[in-house]
């Protein structure tokens, strides 16, 4: 059973491939097409799909729940504005500081400030699990909070600061500089940072996918079913924990900057409470524990809000701005709240195992598909009872 | 392998492969709606320049406001009074012959959907008519700055006066208490060399309005003890005794509804008993049927650069009237401030249409050009000329009373008192 594609027929080795290959052709064509507003959306579901890839790798993977993912978001926000920035006057008399740097160079220093920061929590992440890592991790997002209304000559204060454009050997990923015209479409801003942000995803996507499916990955998933049966197994418990904390870190920290990105200003009321718990609810939407899930989640908790708000003048039922009524606000979060609640009752593996359980309909033996199903008791993000380790490489060992 | 298995296969396989070689060819062809549509530059029509935004015969304005937040009731109702007006002014004939639509978009007061819609609207629209919230106004300066977008911030901070691309409609939080604290010193007995308290949101509006209580104490031998407090914050009543152990003669408050229903309150029950002044949004009529109501109705004042709901000039009647019969909803002042809003927007629309020019540049020069803007009575004449400064410094006093529609009534005039006269805006000569 060393391969397990080798067992199936060529179609079901070729479709899922060709699917992907269809879907990578759509989303490298979409900019050419849709307006202004989808590529603005496009950039913010790349931006939480890398977060909530990391915020899976911990709480998903390795069965830590961690509320901090907002704060190391904003270290990854603000660290690159900082790298990146000049320093400069801005409104109310506030000068923010920075180093000037160049943005790629900016990038990759926010993701290891980010990673440091995971790491300086690290004593705390890796002693500490379910709940009481949850509250620890809560004080890091008013911690956070604090320092980002307060610092003001690093991140502006209330008032946000400026996030230098995106450029790569002198490619400068503004509307002009150089001008650019792909197929007639003129290329602006939105356009590149669409493309940025979609090779950024797909690499920290196959970067994930790897780590899940190597070695380090079955430790991680040991850990979640079982602190102690992974310690007799000989896993180094603490060192890995901290290690995926740091690792969850830095996608927090990519995904941060590509949001500087998106807005252009980051502002620190975004990054509260609240942001963690939309990743909570992107990562557990899509599926704990896969990737693709994360993913999945991350586009439709970040689109379902704007997309309603965007068409709700074609949808007749809702009230119209001024008038009395459920309006398009208030629906979406009923169609928010309500999935969640759907998502728990009737499909605790999410979008990705509403996926999977699809595919076993087609499926002739469902023991060698691609991802066999995951047990449900996977999905309890504290992380303390299973011992059933149901994995295919677990399987295969 | 069975014999279905294979036959199964190749209708999948010949639909991937079209379905991928049709891909393939839309994007080589490159036949995309999108390519060279922009049409960002100018055009003339009827001897007008216009631009994004502007028809033969509409202009688009966008509203970003908020009805489903924290703040959907003030996005509410100033969105019905900019409704009210702009339906009257376009049963008129509108501007420049050219009816106006407003594009209204619900951010919920959350910035990510504010981004995402303001990318949505920006090409579609002239201008916006209404951009609400601090955070969000702070999150798309650098957007409003390179679009030229000229826009109306629900927000009377004075900080946003060094964006040139901002209308200001009112006067400014530090002005407000500025003159709020000198009708405390003329009406309730307050003298030279009293302690006053000053509780404040940690932000711009908090910090604006302690920028004002800060120079106006100091200019009139007052002493100033502040406390800041997050906006989350609800229990107000250890901040009420230290001002009381302090020996407070007045208490200034730059917060939420919720958290002067608390402040008042435990005025009131603690037997501090003093007045209280807060800045305009401190105040929701609704806030008169919760206990804290009678406390309100005898201690709460409130420093406002407009005319409540219940209003006496000629604008504020009207508008009285057209809401009544329009809407069913609890009125407040965000109703007047809304119309004249829209009355401010459209005298400078009105101004560009003069200079034959209805392009963002158009606009935002007709801006500079605005030297007083005339709604009957619901402000003081307002004047942006002068870039950095705010467009007036004059502000009313009102007290809380359950009596009348929107909860609040006139207890002394529009008016700017000496000190606000002479204080010099920290934005002061910038925002050209």
């Amino acid at each position: 059973m060393s391969d397990p594609f080798a067992r199936l027929p060529l179609w079901r080795r070729v479709v899922p491939r060709l699917g992907w290959l269809v879907l990578l052709l759509v989303l490298l064509a979409l900019p050419l097409y849709v307006g202004q507003f989808w590529e603005q959306l496009g950039l913010l579901v790349f931006a939480a799909a890398i977060g909530a890839i990391g915020l899976n790798l911990i709480t998903g993977s390795t069965g830590q729940l961690s509320l901090a993912h907002a704060f190391f978001l904003a270290v990854g926000a603000y660290g690159y504005a900082y790298f990146a920035g000049s320093t400069v006057g801005i409104g109310g008399g506030i000068t923010v500081h920075g180093l000037s740097l160049p943005p790629f160079a900016a990038m990759v220093l926010a993701v290891l400030l980010a990673g440091f920061a995971g790491l300086l929590f690290s004593p705390i992440s890796s002693r500490l699990r379910g709940i009481y890592l949850g509250l620890a991790s809560l004080a890091l997002v008013f911690l956070g909070q604090h320092i980002l209304q307060n610092a003001e000559t690093v991140t502006g204060g209330f008032y946000g600061r400026y996030a230098q454009p995106f450029s790569l050997f002198g490619f400068s990923f503004t509307d002009a500089n150089p001008p650019l015209t792909v197929l007639n479409v003129p290329f602006g801003q939105l356009e590149r940072l669409w493309f940025l942000g979609l090779v950024l995803l797909i690499l920290a996507y196959l970067f994930a996918q790897n780590l899940l499916r190597g070695r380090p990955g079955r430790a991680l998933q040991t850990i979640r079913d079982s602190e102690v049966a992974a310690a007799v197994m000989g896993v180094n418990v603490r060192r890995y924990k901290a290690a995926a904390f740091v690792v969850s870190s830095m996608y927090a920290g990519l995904g941060g900057a590509l949001i500087a990105l998106a807005f252009q200003r980051p502002v620190p009321e975004y990054f509260g409470l609240q942001l963690s718990v939309t990743y909570l609810a992107m990562i557990v939407i899509g599926g704990l524990g896969s990737v693709r899930g994360a993913v999945a989640g991350a586009a439709f908790v970040t689109a379902l809000p704007l997309v309603l708000t965007q068409y709700s003048s074609s949808l007749a039922f809702l009230a119209q701005p001024g008038q009395s009524g459920i309006g398009p606000g208030d629906f979406s979060n009923y169609v928010y709240g309500g999935a969640i609640i759907l998502v728990l009752l009737l499909q605790p593996r999410g979008l990705a195992g509403l996926v999977n359980a699809v595919r076993e309909r087609f499926a002739r033996r469902p023991v060698t598909a691609p991802s066999p199903p995951m047990q449900p008791q996977q999905f309890d993000p504290t992380g303390s009872s299973s011992s059933v380790i149901v994995n295919k490489e677990a399987r295969q060992v | 392998m069975t014999t279905s298995q294979q036959d199964r296969r190749t209708p999948r396989w010949r639909a991937a492969v079209a379905l991928c070689a049709c891909a393939t060819v839309l994007v080589t062809a490159g036949c995309s709606t999108k390519a060279n549509t922009s049409n960002n530059g100018s055009a003339s029509s009827g001897g007008v320049k216009t631009g994004p935004g502007v028809t033969s015969d509409t202009i688009n304005l966008g509203v970003l406001t908020d009805l489903s937040g924290v703040f959907s009731v003030l996005g509410k109702t100033v969105t019905q009074g900019a409704q009210l007006y702009f339906n009257d002014l376009n049963s008129q004939g509108g501007i420049c012959g050219r009816k106006i639509k407003l594009q209204i978009q619900d951010a919920g007061y959350n910035v990510q959907r504010a981004v995402s819609a303001y990318a949505g609207m920006k090409d579609n629209v002239l201008g916006m008519e209404q951009l609400l919230g601090s955070p969000i106004n702070a999150a798309l300066k650098q957007n409003i700055e390179q679009d030229q977008m000229f826009t109306v911030p629900v927000s009377w901070a004075s900080t946003i006066l060094d964006n040139p691309n901002n209308m200001i409609v009112g006067t400014t939080y530090d002005l407000e208490m500025i003159n709020g604290i000198e009708w405390l010193m003329q009406n309730k007995g307050l003298t030279k060399g009293d302690t006053i308290g000053h509780i404040y949101i940690q932000g711009e509006y908090g910090e604006d309005a302690l920028l004002g209580s800060k120079y106006a104490a100091q200019q009139l031998g007052l002493k100033l003890i502040s406390q800041q407090v997050t906006a989350s914050a609800t229990d107000m009543s250890s901040q009420v005794a230290a001002l009381k152990n302090q020996g407070v003669k007045a208490i200034l408050v730059t917060t939420t509804p919720t958290q002067t229903a608390s402040i008042v309150g435990v005025d009131a029950a603690s037997g501090l008993n003093v007045p209280v002044m807060g800045n305009s949004p401190t105040f929701v009529p609704q806030l008169l049927g919760t206990a804290a109501g009678p406390a309100l109705a005898s201690l709460f004042y409130l420093a406002a650069s407009w005319q409540p709901y219940s209003g006496d000039s000629v604008g504020a009647t009207k508008v009285r009237a057209e809401y009544s019969k329009a809407y069913q909803d609890v009125p407040n002042g965000g109703v007047d401030w809304g119309y004249g809003a829209a009355v401010a927007y459209s005298t400078v629309l009105k101004k560009a249409c003069d200079n034959k020019d209805l392009t963002r540049a158009g606009v935002q020069a007709a801006f500079r050009q605005t030297t007083s803007v005339n709604t009957d009575g619901i402000l003081p004449s307002l004047d942006y000329s002068r870039p950095g400064d705010p467009p007036t410094r004059e502000a009313l006093i009102a007290q809380a009373d359950n009596a009348v529609a929107g909860g609040l009534k006139v207890v002394s005039p529009l008016a700017a008192s000496d000190l606000a006269k002479s204080y010099i805006a920290p934005e002061h000569g910038k925002g050209g």
